[in-house]
């Protein structure tokens, strides 16, 4: 296996793309690190498989350009990728190890050795017992994980995966997720895509978040959340008297009041524990947290809509 | 990885995942046992139709029997003679018992008694025998030896040398040839569709876009071509070779003499043939959105199949009419046409081979085009159907270099 360029970085630099009259991708630019997971996130449309299509040879950019450890992706390096198309990419008729065997072998392993990786790959994704069904056979959750192993079957440098997660319950993509993250943790490259900003957000390291093609933010997750500067308290009170205790204060705003209690988004400087003793004072309090914003809020606020 | 490697494994996936269906089976037993019932039922049931007749005898000259034997074995008819009285005779030719009764009555007089009607062959042989019987009668009677009176009254051989517009065409050769031509005709049609519609499966799920990290477009369409050509050829050969097998060992049908040539010209011309549509069904499948639309995107195709074996059968109508050459001539019908005309013994070989030369090369063409058609139907998901005109002048390859900025 070509493993020895291991290592290197995917580079996507000014990516356009029209359709016609519509601007699928506006100049999208991107970094993407071996050895992290890193998610191409956006709402439905927003160009994400228009991207990852790219990345992956699929269709051309208008303008910009993908390069890996440098280089252009000829076909040479292509096959050192492992892709999982957004739907399917499978033969719903074919036997599930017979697929990953044919994969492994189109992208070059010998007879031998494409029939052991499959077999080792089948066991360590739990579906084993179901190698000599068609695909078709399978629930949708064991059709991603024939998926997931089908782009990993060759051993590849590097994993571009586009909606490998939705329609997945969340047992699944907790599975899923676990060999993502492994995979990553080997030292491959590996770049996925995902409307579902919550579902995925424990998963990735870093992300770029990107709407109506355009990027909106990019960065590790963690230093997102920091830099935005963004902290929301989440009480949940039982109120010895019916007076909103919430309102009124400076620097503080009602994100949402449910059964879960009041999500309070705190401006920076304002100390939460004054918030908390003015929550104390109007009642018992049951339960508190003081949380960071999630994916979804950052992404909202950062297209200048409100979360929730 | 070389280009072949790449065609041959599609092309054995091809092979492996239809011969393990069960509808390929299935389609298979059912042909073979049809092909071989075509064979073996009429053997069984066996069949004394037009070729035999029996034929009541009552009085006349004591050589009509055998008379009529030799007028009806002349005319590959072979008689069974019945000696009867004059009313028994009479009732069986009446009753259709007998295909005819010949009276002979005693001043020279023939009666002929049918049921419906007489053939025109069987009322020749009959004229022929009792003309026959009377002349050998008297010859024996004036005390020429019976021998060289039979000697004298057989039917000649005929040595015929024609030399008329369809001089030397036998039907048989002919009959040979349209079948070629008719089972060339379908093998293109269903093996096409095949191919349009596995290329428009791969595009529904996505498989293409796996497949296009490992493979180049023109790889995939050849290998794909390639294995469900073999499958279909293996299909063909599955039937026909049974059947063939019990036709000679029953020796239940006349082999017509062009038989084996026109077969092994069939096959050459299924691979020219098959290359030449394989690859563009297959780029036509490519430039669908759903696989249900595969029939009508290909329509253009199968209209072209039914001219080709439409000009089959001029062909066979008239071997030598001004159309059939040039039509036989062009890549696009010569599959169909030129095994017709080589059963018909209608066309140099000089000629065959120039028609499939012109035909392969058509078929290298369009695998080319047809895989720059491919890259650009694939690539294009969701949404309409790609007109092909728009297929053919996408770019062929990325090489647009990022914008210095």
């Amino acid at each position: 296996m070509a493993r020895g360029r291991m290592g290197d970085v995917l580079e996507i630099r000014g990516l356009t793309k029209r359709f016609g009259d519509r601007i699928a991708l506006d100049r999208l630019s991107m970094t993407v690190p071996p050895g992290q997971v890193v998610g191409l996130l956006g709402p439905n449309g927003s160009g994400k498989t228009t991207a990852m299509r790219i990345v992956f040879g699929v269709i051309d950019a208008d303008e910009g350009e993908v390069t890996y450890g440098g280089g252009r992706i000829g076909p040479e390096v292509r096959r050192r990728f492992g892709y999982m198309p957004e739907e399917r990419g499978l033969y719903p008729d074919m036997r599930v190890r017979d697929q990953l065997v044919y994969f492994a072998r189109l992208a070059g392993l010998e007879r031998e050795r494409a029939r052991a990786r499959a077999d080792a790959l089948l066991e360590r994704l739990e579906i084993a017992e179901r190698a000599d069904e068609p695909v078709q056979a399978l629930s949708l959750g064991n059709q991603q994980r024939v998926q997931l192993a089908a782009a990993l079957v060759h051993d590849p440098e590097a994993l571009v995966l586009d909606e490998p997660f939705s329609g997945l319950d969340p047992v699944a993509v907790a599975g899923l997720s676990e060999i993502v993250s492994e995979a990553a943790g080997e030292g491959r490259l590996v770049l996925f895509s995902s409307h579902q900003l919550d579902q995925v957000e424990g998963l990735c390291e870093s992300v770029a978040v990107i709407d109506h093609g355009r990027l909106v933010m990019a960065g590790r997750v963690a230093d997102l959340k920091e830099a935005s500067g963004r902290r929301e308290l989440r009480v949940d009170l039982e109120p010895a008297n019916g007076v909103p205790w919430e309102r009124g204060m400076a620097g503080v705003r009602v994100v949402s009041s449910d059964a879960e209690g009041v999500r309070l988004a705190l401006d920076p400087g304002v100390d939460a524990l004054e918030v908390l003793d003015a929550a104390r004072a109007a009642g018992r309090v049951r339960d508190f947290a003081l949380e960071q914003p999630t994916l979804a809020e950052l992404f909202l606020a950062a297209v200048g809509r409100e979360a929730r | 990885m070389s280009r072949w490697r790449g065609a041959k494994l599609v092309a054995g996936r091809e092979v492996r995942e239809r011969v393990r269906t069960r509808t390929f089976r299935v389609t298979t037993a059912i042909l073979v046992i049809v092909a071989l019932a075509a064979v073996l039922i009429p053997a069984a049931v066996g069949d004394d139709g037009p070729a035999r007749s029996t034929v009541a005898v009552a009085g006349g000259p004591a050589s009509l029997p055998d008379a009529l034997v030799a007028a009806g074995a002349a005319q590959d008819r072979t008689i069974t003679i019945r000696r009867l009285g004059e009313a028994e005779a009479a009732r069986q030719g009446a009753a259709g018992d007998v295909s005819a009764a010949v009276i002979a009555g005693d001043a020279g007089t023939v009666r002929v008694v049918v049921e419906d009607d007489i053939s025109d062959d069987l009322r020749g042989i009959i004229a022929q025998a009792v003309a026959g019987a009377r002349v050998t009668d008297a010859l024996a009677r004036a005390g020429l030896p019976p021998s060289r009176v039979a000697e004298m009254v057989a039917p000649p051989d005929l040595d015929v040398q024609a030399r008329g517009e369809r001089a030397g065409v036998d039907g048989g050769d002919l009959a040979v040839g349209f079948i070629v031509a008719l089972v060339l005709y379908m093998a293109l049609l269903f093996s096409g569709i095949q191919v349009a519609t596995g290329v428009a499966e791969e595009k529904a799920t996505r498989v293409s876009e796996v497949l296009l990290a490992s493979l180049r477009p023109s790889e995939l369409l050849l290998g794909k071509v390639a294995g469900i050509g073999v499958v279909a050829l293996g299909q063909l050969a599955a039937v026909a070779v049974p059947a063939l097998i019990a036709a000679f060992a029953l020796n239940s049908v006349d082999v017509p003499e062009a038989t084996v040539g026109t077969i092994l010209w069939g096959l050459v011309w299924f691979f020219a043939g098959y290359a030449l549509y394989g690859a563009a069904y297959g780029a036509l499948g490519a430039l669908v959105a759903r696989q249900q639309e595969v029939g009508q995107a290909t329509a253009p195709l199968a209209l072209l199949l039914v001219c080709g074996y439409l000009g089959s059968t001029f062909a066979a109508a008239d071997l030598e009419a001004w159309r059939v050459r040039p039509l036989s001539l062009l890549p696009p019908f010569a599959p169909m046409m030129m095994p017709m005309r080589v059963a018909g013994d209608a066309v140099s070989t000089a000629e065959v081979l120039g028609a499939l030369v012109v035909t392969l090369v058509a078929a290298a063409v369009l695998i080319v085009l047809g895989a720059r058609v491919y890259r650009a139907g694939i690539t294009r998901t969701g949404g309409t159907r790609l007109r092909l005109r728009e297929a053919l002048m996408a770019p062929a390859r990325r090489a647009r270099p990022a914008p210095s900025r």
